[in-house]
């Protein structure tokens, strides 16, 4: 009973504080790791066997490549790009840019993404007069939208494919067309609302010559670092060469991680770039908050507390597959929406795998459900995902103050949309395969 | 003001931060040009909306010059423009007058450049501050043609002396870089001080960068000569105090304690200080100075 009862308190402990931001996430999980191997409830041999390092590396070789590419200028030259194919047009910032935020998201990290978007996109409608709220907004939100679609899209997308070991492809063909649908809905919904917004300024030469103005000037803030070519295109080679292995994982049998580690080994090889500068901009406390949450989770089951969970939670809904899929996706949205998406990630996979051995649902459509979920839920609240709260903080840093509930009444709207097509799409899947 | 007034006000600021007055006119231009090209309206509303737009720039805060003088000229010199009929016809008349501006503003430049290479003599220590035409086109033309001299930056904010640092640094220009308040400890060093600027104002007074007015002041005092590069474009109708600078305040909180703190957009030097005074027919005294002003 001692043993179980400590590491669910260290656990819970560990969850409210990186819920409530109350210390960095990464130092919040290795004190609960400490706690553990401290009071002897799992040794630093067997902490160590309960990381897991295929979702560590596919991570750490994803960053080593956006590094490499961000160096090379290539974010910057493509912002600007997108700025200048807008022409300052309101509707097109909004389309071109969610496009563009949608693929990013879909093969880079999305923190990363809106890092690149937001501020273009602040830049941009600020010059012209226009309220930038919305348009983060739709940012950040079609940016976790995007990152569904992938398995390096989105952190739990990243977890559930190297712990589950579904395929790059597996990812990309049954959620690419859900995620479409809800990228055009998700949008059409931003414009129809907010119409006022995104009135055309091409009857108004002031505006359009404030535009001329305005490209000028973001040309020059986010042309004015050095665009390396020779690096930016070994990049997009390596960039390509990786995806390209990703999507023929079940003909070379190497992993996502293998991949992604060794090739961002070897274009740190080929394009020279110093190491010490790539090496600081690898998030190593992303990296550590997940090797300590697989560590706390491990100890969880192995203490046989998620089993319990499973059960008494879960499985208490009944044997209906309907029932369990739609349990499983709306409670990943919802909980998403307000805890760390990542943690709940790590905290389901062993409970969904009871569930599977309880009631075999086939095609992985469980393992969808929590993927939409845990995804798409985290547009309800600024805190549901990280892109969430990086986006907020770099526009407060441009006078753009987005608050709880502005955030939320957009997000949450729209998370319930998300949820209500993903539920149509895993109820029609189901009923086709059953 | 309205708000389109203010993102346009913003804008210029922005860009005469990183370009010379001339470089951002010439922005300018070519931004009502491609503007032209992608407004949709009516014949009839064509001359109200090209009015509007000659109106916003000439108010700016502060006023852009060499800018502001050509949308004078613009005014009168489009007038015949707006009789043809046809839209497409106006457009490219329009369009066909503000390219004649470019090239005005870019021959001015070409001249002004090469009779400020006169001003520049093997050896010299030169001071520079902002971004004007001296440093975009003059101190880079120099090198290019051989001459041995190097450049002392004056610090000012971190866009402008950053974009000052990166144009020298491209041409192999010898560079170094000290405070403005530092400037004390380099005389009996230095050579000569270039400046640049936005405007001259009909009681001759120079509107300039913030910080020359310090820079220049203490050079005349140390008896280094002050040269002026300007453009007659430049010559301004207006008094320094109808020249809209702009006045910004802010809160600002040190140690506990909010401040409010008060800066302008623009610096404002006595023309009366200034030894040479460079411009694209050669260099000019003090008192032919106005004669060539446009108006």
């Amino acid at each position: 009973m001692e043993s179980i009862f400590i590491p669910v308190i260290v656990f819970l402990l560990v969850y409210v504080a990186i819920t409530f931001e109350l210390v960095n996430k990464a130092v919040a999980t290795f004190s609960g790791v400490a706690v553990l191997v401290l009071l002897h409830i799992v040794s630093e041999h067997q902490a160590i066997e309960l990381i897991d390092f295929e979702t560590i590396m596919l991570l750490f070789g994803m960053m080593v490549i956006v590094s490499i590419l961000k160096y090379s200028g290539l974010f910057a030259v493509v912002s600007v790009k997108i700025a200048e194919l807008t022409n300052g047009s309101p509707v097109k910032i909004l389309v071109l840019f969610s496009t563009v935020t949608a693929l990013m998201s879909a093969f880079l990290d999305n923190v990363t993404t809106v890092l690149i978007i937001i501020p273009i996109i602040i830049e941009l409608t600020q010059g012209l007069g226009l309220n930038p709220k919305k348009y983060v907004l739709s940012q950040v939100i079609i940016s976790n939208i995007g990152g569904t679609a992938t398995l390096i899209g989105d952190p739990p997308n990243v977890i559930i494919g190297s712990k589950v070991g579904l395929t790059f492809n597996q990812f990309i063909l049954t959620l690419s067309p859900v995620v479409i649908v809800i990228f055009c809905v998700s949008l059409f919904y931003i414009w129809i609302t907010n119409r006022d917004q995104f009135t055309s300024i091409k009857g108004n030469l002031v505006k359009i010559f404030s535009v001329q103005l305005l490209l000028e000037k973001i040309r020059y803030e986010f042309l004015h670092t050095k665009i390396d070519r020779r690096i930016m295109i070994k990049g997009l080679v390596f960039l390509g060469i990786t995806i390209l292995l990703f999507v023929t994982q079940t003909i070379t049998g190497l992993s996502p991680g293998v991949v992604a580690l060794s090739m961002g080994v070897f274009l740190l090889l080929v394009s020279r770039v110093d190491i010490e500068h790539v090496l600081e901009e690898i998030e190593w406390s992303t990296l550590m908050f997940f090797a300590g949450l697989f560590i706390l989770v491990g100890v969880l089951e192995e203490k046989g507390v998620i089993e319990w969970i499973a059960h008494h939670i879960f499985l208490g809904a009944g044997d209906n597959p309907y029932t369990a899929v739609l349990l499983v996706l709306w409670s990943a949205g919802i909980i998403s929406g307000f805890l760390d998406n990542i943690p709940f990630t790590i905290t389901m996979i062993p409970i969904v795998q009871i569930m599977l051995e309880n009631n075999p649902i086939p095609n992985n459509i469980l393992w969808w459900a929590l993927s939409l979920g845990a995804c798409l839920g985290g547009n309800i609240t600024i805190i549901g995902a990280s892109a969430n709260i990086v986006s907020v903080g770099i526009s407060k840093k441009y006078g753009v103050d987005i608050s709880f509930i502005e955030f939320m009444k957009t997000g949450m709207i729209i998370s319930f949309i998300s949820l209500t097509l993903s539920s149509l799409f895993l109820v029609g899947y189901l009923w086709i395969v059953l | 003001m309205t708000d389109t007034q203010k993102c346009m006000d913003k804008l210029f600021i922005d860009l005469v931060k990183v370009y010379s007055s001339s470089k951002t006119s010439i922005i300018a231009l070519q931004a009502i040009i491609d503007s032209l090209d992608h407004l949709e309206c009516s014949y009839d509303e064509l001359e109200h909306q090209v009015g509007i737009l000659s109106d916003h720039i000439k108010n700016t805060q502060p006023r852009m010059f060499p800018l502001d003088n050509l949308m004078i000229l613009f005014d009168k010199e489009s007038e015949s423009h707006f009789q043809s009929g046809d839209i497409v016809s106006t457009k490219n008349g329009l369009k066909n007058l503000l390219k004649s501006y470019l090239e005005r503003l870019n021959d001015d430049l070409v001249k002004l450049t090469s009779h400020g290479l006169k001003c520049i003599e093997d050896g010299d220590l030169i001071i520079i501050h902002s971004i004007e035409e001296n440093v975009e086109l003059l101190i880079p033309e120099a090198k290019k043609q051989g001459k041995i001299f190097k450049v002392l930056i004056l610090k000012q904010d971190f866009d402008t002396t950053g974009h000052v640092i990166k144009i020298l640094d491209k041409c192999e220009i010898d560079f170094q870089v000290i405070p403005e308040y530092d400037l004390v400890h380099y005389f009996g060093q230095v050579d000569k001080l270039f400046i640049g600027t936005q405007a001259l104002t009909i009681d001759n007074k120079l509107i300039c960068d913030p910080g020359t007015s310090n820079i220049v002041s203490e050079c005349h005092l140390n008896k280094i000569p002050v040269y002026l590069f300007l453009k007659s474009l430049k010559l301004s109708h207006y008094q320094a105090s109808e020249q809209n600078i702009k006045k910004y305040e802010t809160k600002e909180r040190h140690g506990g304690i909010e401040y409010k703190e008060i800066f302008y957009s623009n610096d404002i030097v006595e023309l009366k200080l200034v030894d040479h005074i460079i411009m694209e027919n050669g260099e000019i005294s003090m008192k032919k100075i106005h004669d060539f002003a446009l108006h």
